[in-house]
C-alpha cells in the first residue's frame, strides 16, 4: 500500500509540475524564448541564464517552459486521438465478432507490424513535418494498440455474466454496449492512455531530434536537444537539459501508469 | 475406518496456534489446538474465512509472506515445525508430510512432463536408482488408476482430465510414502461422480500405507463420512472437537449445530396441477456449436445437447442434474434465449416463444451462478435491480423506485444497501441481490443456473430459503440447474437427470431419490451421503446407495 | 506440431498482404504526382509522362498494386530516385548494420535484465526488489538519444576510451568494427533493461502466485529448484514475447541512435530518404522493417512451446 501512494505521488507530482510549467509558459517566461542575445551567447548555467544560453543567446530555461507546453500539447492530442479512435474500432470490432472482427484485426495487427515510429515516419511523409502532422502520425499509429486492448477488453466483458443478464433482461445491444460494456473498459484504456502519453512525448522528441518533427525557431525539448548535439563539448547544457525534461516527464508517466494499474488492477483481474 | 482414539504420542500435535495478518495485526487464527496420531483420518471443517487453509499450511511451515507466526506451537514426532532450520523443513515437506490441493487443473507444474515431477520428490527424498524410480512410479500410476502409465510419464498435465489428474497429484504424494497426508478440499472441484472414487482412492492407498490423513472441507457430509474425529473452525477458533459420530449425533457448540441444521433436507412434496397448459415446452431441442474452422479441415459441429424436451408446469420446481458436459447448463441457456438452438421449438404458455419476444423477455429471468460476475461493478445495487425494470410497461419512474427498494427489502437487504456497489457486499448478499434482480419484474418463469453453488454452507441454507419463501409467494416456475443433488433435494418438485446431451431419467423428486432406474442416476445418488436430522439436534449419516 | 508450425506461418500470410497493401496506400497518399515529385522541379511535361508510364500510374490503382506486388516478390524493389542503386540491395546492406547492433543490444539486455526480474520478483517488496524495480523504472525513462549522447560524452571525448562517431563494419576489421559497436549497444542495453527486467518480474510475480509453486515447496524442494525448475520456465514465455516485439521495435526505431553515433544503418536510410523525398527508399524501408516483425514474431511464435507445451495443443 505505501509503495503504491509513494508511485502515485511521485509521479503524479512529476506530472503535475509539467503541466502547471506548462501553464506558466503560456503567460510568463523569464525571457523571450525567441529574442536573440548578442551579448551572452552559450552562456554556462548561472545568476542571469539559471540554464544557460544557446548559441543564438537565448534563455534554455524559457524555452524550455515553451517547450513543455509543446510537449503537453501534442501528448494530449493524439492520446485522445488515439483513445477515440481507438476505442470505437476496439468496441465494435469486438462486439461485432465475426466477419467485421476478422478484417478489423487483421488490419489492426499488420498495422501493429510496424512499429509505431516507423509507421509514424512513414506517415509524417505524407502529413509533412509540423505540430499536427506529428499528432495525426502519431495517434494513427497508436490506435491500434488502442483498439486491441479495447477489443479485449470487450470480448472479455461479453462472456460475463452481468452482460448476458443484460441481455435476459431484453436490454438492446447498443443500451447493453453503453451502460455495461464501456464503463468497464474505462480502467484498461487509462493504463494504456497514460502510457501512450509518455511513448507520445518521447516520439515528438525523437522526431524533432530527427529534424522531422516541429520546426525550429519554435523551441521543444526534441529540437533543443538536437540543436544541442553539436556543442556536447563545449555548451553540456544545452544537450542536458532537455533531456533530463523528457527523463524526468516519462519517469513520472511510468510511476503514475504503475499507481495506476495497481488501483485498477483488481477489477481488471475480476474481467478475467 | 473405525473409531480409532488418539494414541499416546501423537504424530503432529498443534497446541495454542495463532497466526495474525502482519500489517493489520489481526489475528485469522486464534488459539488453535489438535492433535493427529498415526494412521488417523482427522478432518477439519468450516466455511471460508474459518482459517482452516491457513492453519494446515503452517504444519509444513509455508505461511504466505502477509501472515505472522504470534504464538503456540506445531510438534511433529516432538519436534516444533516452527523452530526448524530451512533444510530440516524441506526433509519434511514431502517426505513426511505430503500435501494434495484443491485444484487440479493448476497444481501441477504445465511444463513439466508427468514422469518428471514425479521423479523429482524421490530424487530428493529417497536414494533410489533411476530404474528403481521408474518403477515406483509406474508402480503407483497404475494404482492410481492411469491406464497408460507408460505413456502418461512423457506426457503433460493438460492432457489429463480434472479427475486425472488429481488421481496423478495422489501419486505424487503418496509416492514417498509420508506419515501424514494433508488433502486441502482434494475432491471440491470434481465432478460429483469422481469425488467418491477419488476420496476412497485415497483413503484405501493411505490406509495401506499406514498414512495418517489431514482432511481439510466445507463439506461436513464428505468429512464425516471418512473421518474418525473432526475439528470444527469458526473465525480462526476451533469451536468444536471430537469423535466423528459423538459429534453428528449430539453436537455441543451452536455453530456446529448451525452448520448441521444448513444441510439441504429433504422439502415436503407438493400437489401440483400438472393438467394445465405448461408454462415454458422445449420440443426436441438440439444444439450444435459450430466446429473451430481450422486451417485445412473443418472439425465436426459438435453437439451439445441431442433433441431434448422439458415440460415446467405452473408453480413448478423443475431441477436440471447432471455432471460437466452434460449439457444442463446450455438447455437452460437455449430456454433463457442465450444460446440459440439448431432445432426444435421453445413454446411460452403454449405458444412459440418467438410469436413475442417482448413477452417472453418480461417474463423469462434467470439468476446466475457466480454472483461475483454478475452483477456489473459499476452499478450501485438500486440502480442494478432498477435497470430490471427498465423495459416494464405501465411503470412511472418513482414507481420503479419504490419497487425496486421493496424487492430488496423482500429479499433481506435494507435500504442501506440500495447506494452501495457489488464489491462492498459478501457474496450471499450478492447472490440476493442477482435474486431480486430477477424477481423485480415478478416473472412467471425463473431459470436459476447453479444459484447456490458459489455459496458457503450456512449462507448457501439461508438462500435457499429465500428462493423458497419467493417462490411459494409469487408461484413462479422454476427451472433450477445443479450438480448439488442435496440442494435439488430441498428444492425441486420434479427432477430431469442429463448426461451427454441427453435426458437420461426424469420423475417425481421422491421417485428419482428412492428408486431411480437408470444405472447413471444410480451412480449420481451413490457419491453422496444421506443425512437425518434427529430430535438432539444431530444428523445420522449413511450412503444413500451402495455404489 | 506440425499442424501447429503450418498453421502460424499461414497465420502470417494475411498480415504481410495487409503490410503491404498499407505501404502501398501511404506512398499513393503522399500529396502529389509521385512521378513529378520524383523527377523534381525542373522536369518536362513530357519526362513527368514517360515516367508515368514507366511506374504504370496511368492504370486503375488495383492495376498498379498487382505491378507493384508483382515487382516486389521478383525482387525489384525500384531504384533510389537520388543515387540510382537498386533499394533491394541498398535496403538490405544498410539493414544489416542495423540488424547487428539490435539483436547484440537485445540479447545482452537479456542475458542480465531477465535474471534481474527474476530475483526481483521472488524477493517481492524486499529492499533488492524496490531498489531493482526503481532503477528498472529509471533506466526505461531516460530517452535513448540523450543517453547516448551523455554516454559518448563520457566515453568517447572526456575519457576517450572509445571511438566517438561513425561505423566500420566487423567483416572489414573485426577490432575497430566492436570498438565502434560499444557505446550505441551499450545505450540500447541500458535502456532495454528497465523494459525486460519489469515484464520478467510481473511474470514471474504471476507464476509465483499459482498452486504448482506451493506444491513444489511442499514437495520439499530448496527456494532455488522452485524458482529456476519450476516457476522460471513458465514465467519466462510472456518475456520471450516481449523480447521479440521489443528486437522488432527497435528495427524500427533505431534512427536516433544511428542519428546520435552516425552510423549508416537503416534507420538513418529512411530518415534521409524522407527529407530527399526518395520514394521507392521509403517504400523499400517500411516494408523490410514490418517484413522482418513478421518473421521475428513469427520464429518467437514457432519456439513458444519450449516453454508453454499448452500452446501446441489449443
Amino acid at each position: 500500500m505505501r509503495k503504491l501512494t509513494f508511485n502515485g505521488v511521485i509521479g503524479g507530482g512529476l506530472i503535475g509540475l509539467l503541466v502547471l510549467v506548462a501553464l506558466i509558459g503560456l503567460v510568463w517566461t523569464p525571457y523571450d524564448p525567441m529574442a536573440l542575445g548578442f551579448t551572452a551567447r552559450l552562456a554556462a548555467p548561472g545568476v542571469a541564464h539559471w540554464l544557460g544560453t544557446d548559441e543564438f543567446g537565448r534563455d534554455v530555461a524559457s524555452r524550455l517552459m515553451v517547450g513543455a507546453r509543446a510537449s503537453v500539447w501534442i501528448g494530449f492530442l493524439t492520446v485522445t486521438f488515439a483513445v477515440v479512435c481507438g476505442t470505437f474500432i476496439g468496441i465494435v470490432s469486438g462486439y461485432a465478432r465475426g466477419w467485421v472482427d476478422g478484417v478489423i484485426m487483421a488490419i489492426n495487427n499488420a498495422l501493429l507490424a510496424f512499429p509505431g515510429i516507423l509507421l509514424a515516419l512513414g506517415l509524417l511523409a505524407v502529413f509533412g513535418a509540423n505540430q499536427y502532422g506529428i499528432i495525426f502520425a502519431l495517434g494513427i499509429a497508436y490506435t491500434p494498440s488502442m483498439a486491441r486492448v479495447v477489443r479485449g477488453a470487450v470480448l472479455s466483458l461479453r462472456e460475463r455474466e452481468f452482460i448476458e443478464a443484460s441481455r435476459v433482461m431484453g436490454n438492446g445491444e447498443i443500451y447493453t454496449m453503453l451502460r455495461h460494456i464501456l464503463p468497464n473498459c474505462v480502467a484498461p484504456i487509462t493504463v494504456l492512455a497514460t502510457s501512450m502519453f509518455g511513448w507520445a512525448i518521447l516520439s515528438e522528441s525523437a522526431l524533432s531530434f530527427l529534424g522531422l518533427g516541429v520546426p525550429p525557431p519554435a523551441p521543444t525539448w526534441g529540437n533543443m536537444l538536437a540543436a544541442g548535439r553539436p556543442f556536447i563539448e563545449q555548451a553540456v547544457w544545452l544537450g542536458f537539459f532537455p533531456g533530463l525534461c523528457i527523463a524526468l516527464t516519462l519517469l513520472g508517466i511510468n510511476l503514475l501508469g504503475d499507481a495506476l494499474r495497481d488501483k485498477l488492477d483488481p477489477r481488471m483481474r475480476g474481467l478475467k | 475406518m473405525t473409531g480409532k482414539t488418539p494414541l499416546s504420542t501423537p504424530l503432529l500435535s498443534v497446541g495454542g496456534l495463532s497466526l495474525a495478518v502482519t500489517h493489520s495485526g489481526n489475528q485469522v487464527v486464534k488459539n488453535v489446538s489438535f492433535d493427529i496420531a498415526p494412521g488417523e483420518i482427522v478432518g477439519i471443517v468450516g466455511e471460508s474465512g474459518s482459517g482452516k487453509t491457513l492453519a494446515t499450511r503452517a504444519i509444513i511451515g509455508l505461511i504466505p509472506p502477509a501472515v505472522r507466526h504470534v504464538g503456540g506451537t506445531i510438534l511433529y514426532r516432538g519436534k516444533d515445525v516452527l523452530g526448524m532450520k530451512d533444510r530440516d523443513l524441506r526433509q519434511l515437506r514431502g517426505g513426511e508430510v505430503g500435501v494434495v490441493f484443491q485444484e487440479p487443473m493448476t497444481s501441477l507444474n504445465p511444463s513439466m512432463t508427468i514422469g518428471r515431477q514425479l521423479e523429482e520428490g524421490l530424487i530428493l527424498h529417497t536414494k533410489m536408482s533411476v530404474e528403481e524410480r521408474r518403477a515406483a512410479i509406474l508402480s503407483m500410476l497404475t494404482r492410481v488408476g492411469i491406464r497408460e502409465p507408460e505413456r502418461a510419464l512423457t506426457a503433460y498435465p493438460h492432457e489429463f482430465s480434472g479427475g486425472m489428474r488429481q488421481r496423478i497429484m495422489l501419486a505424487s504424494v503418496m509416492l514417498l510414502k509420508p506419515a501424514l497426508l494433508i488433502a486441502d478440499e482434494p475432491t471440491t472441484a470434481l465432478d460429483a461422480v469422481v469425488q467418491r472414487d477419488v476420496m476412497e482412492l485415497m483413503v484405501e492407498l493411505t490406509q495401506a500405507e499406514g498414512t495418517a490423513v489431514l482432511l481439510i472441507s466445507h463439506d461436513l457430509p464428505m468429512v464425516a463420512r471418512y473421518t474418525n474425529r473432526f475439528v470444527v473452525m469458526e473465525k480462526g477458533v476451533v469451536v468444536e472437537q471430537g469423535l466423528t459420530e459423538e459429534i453428528l449425533q449430539a453436537p455441543q457448540h451452536p455453530y456446529t449445530r448451525k452448520l448441521l441444521s444448513s444441510l439441504p433436507y429433504r422439502g415436503t412434496a407438493r400437489e401440483l396441477d400438472m393438467t394445465r397448459t405448461p408454462m415454458v415446452s422445449a420440443r426436441n431441442i438440439v444444439v450444435e456449436y459450430p466446429g473451430r474452422k481450422g486451417l485445412f479441415r473443418k472439425h465436426a459441429p459438435k453437439r451439445a445437447l441431442h433433441g431434448v424436451s422439458v415440460d415446467i408446469h405452473v408453480g413448478e420446481v423443475v431441477a436440471l442434474v447432471g455432471g460437466s458436459g452434460s449439457g444442463k447448463t446450455t438447455l437452460g441457456r437455449t430456454i433463457a434465449g442465450l444460446v440459440q438452438q439448431t432445432e426444435g421449438e421453445i413454446l411460452f404458455q403454449g405458444r412459440e416463444r418467438s410469436a413475442d419476444w417482448r413477452d417472453y423477455r418480461l417474463n423469462c429471468q434467470m439468476v446466475f451462478q457466480d454472483p461475483y460476475s454478475s452483477l456489473d461493478p459499476r452499478m450501485t445495487i438500486q440502480a442494478l435491480v432498477e435497470e430490471a425494470l427498465r423495459l416494464v410497461p405501465d411503470l412511472d419512474t418513482p414507481a420503479k423506485r419504490r419497487r425496486a427498494l421493496e424487492t430488496l427489502e423482500e429479499v433481506g437487504l435494507s435500504a442501506d444497501f440500495a447506494n452501495r456497489y457489488p464489491h462492498e457486499l459478501s457474496g450471499g448478499q450478492r447472490q440476493r441481490v442477482a435474486i431480486a434482480r430477477a424477481i423485480a419484474r415478478r416473472p412467471k418463469f425463473l431459470i436459476a443456473d447453479e444459484p447456490v453453488s458459489a455459496l458457503d454452507v450456512t449462507v448457501r441454507a439461508q438462500v435457499l430459503e429465500l428462493f423458497s419463501n419467493l417462490q411459494k409467494r409469487y408461484g413462479f416456475s422454476c427451472l433450477f440447474i445443479s450438480h448439488d443433488l442435496g440442494v435439488v433435494e430441498q428444492v425441486a418438485d420434479r427432477v430431469i437427470v442429463m448426461q451427454d446431451g441427453r435426458i437420461i431419467e426424469e420423475g417425481d423428486r421422491d421417485l428419482i431419490f428412492d428408486a431411480p432406474k437408470e444405472a447413471y442416476t444410480r451412480k449420481l445418488l451413490s457419491a453422496i451421503p444421506a443425512l437425518d436430522l434427529n430430535q438432539t439436534g444431530g444428523v445420522t449419516l449413511k450412503w444413500r446407495l451402495e455404489a | 506440431m506440425i499442424k501447429f508450425i503450418l498453421n502460424r506461418l499461414v497465420m502470417a500470410i494475411p498480415t504481410i498482404v495487409i503490410v503491404s497493401v498499407a505501404v502501398f496506400t501511404l506512398i499513393r497518399l503522399i500529396p502529389g504526382d509521385p512521378a513529378a515529385l520524383m523527377l523534381g522541379d525542373m522536369a518536362e511535361p513530357q519526362q513527368i509522362a514517360a515516367l508515368r508510364t514507366e511506374l504504370g500510374l496511368d492504370r486503375s490503382i488495383p492495376e498498379q498494386f498487382v505491378i507493384w506486388a508483382g515487382n516486389i516478390l521478383s525482387g525489384d524493389f525500384g531504384t533510389s530516385i537520388v543515387t540510382g542503386e537498386p533499394v533491394l540491395h541498398l535496403v538490405v546492406s544498410r539493414f544489416f548494420v542495423s540488424a547487428e547492433i539490435v539483436v547484440i543490444a537485445v540479447f545482452l539486455a537479456s542475458l542480465i535484465a531477465v535474471p534481474a526480474g527474476v530475483i526481483a520478483a521472488w524477493r517481492q517488496n524486499s529492499l533488492t526488489d524496490l531498489a531493482l524495480v526503481g532503477t528498472a523504472t529509471v533506466l526505461l525513462s531516460i530517452p535513448t538519444f540523450w543517453l547516448g549522447l551523455l554516454l559518448l560524452l563520457a566515453f568517447g571525448l572526456k575519457l576517450g576510451w572509445l571511438p566517438v562517431l561513425g561505423y566500420v563494419p566487423i567483416s572489414e576489421n573485426w577490432k575497430a568494427g566492436l570498438l565502434y559497436m560499444v557505446l550505441p549497444v551499450m545505450t540500447l542495453v541500458i535502456h532495454e533493461m528497465g523494459v525486460i527486467i519489469r515484464m520478467a518480474r510481473a511474470s514471474t510475480l504471476e507464476v509465483l502466485r499459482l498452486d504448482y509453486i506451493t506444491h513444489a515447496r511442499a514437495k520439499g524442494l530448496s527456494e532455488s529448484a522452485v524458482l529456476w525448475r519450476h516457476a522460471f520456465k513458465n514465467a519466462f514465455g510472456p518475456t520471450w514475447t516481449m523480447i521479440g516485439l521489443i528486437l522488432g521495435n527497435l528495427l524500427g526505431g533505431i534512427a536516433v541512435i544511428e542519428t546520435v553515433f552516425t552510423i549508416p544503418g537503416l534507420g538513418r536510410l529512411m530518415v534521409d530518404a524522407i527529407f530527399q523525398r526518395d520514394y521507392p527508399v521509403i517504400q523499400g524501408c517500411l516494408l523490410l522493417v514490418a517484413f522482418s516483425y513478421v518473421v521475428v514474431n513469427l520464429v518467437v511464435d514457432l519456439l513458444y512451446p519450449l516453454f508453454d507445451p499448452r500452446v501446441v495443443a489449443e
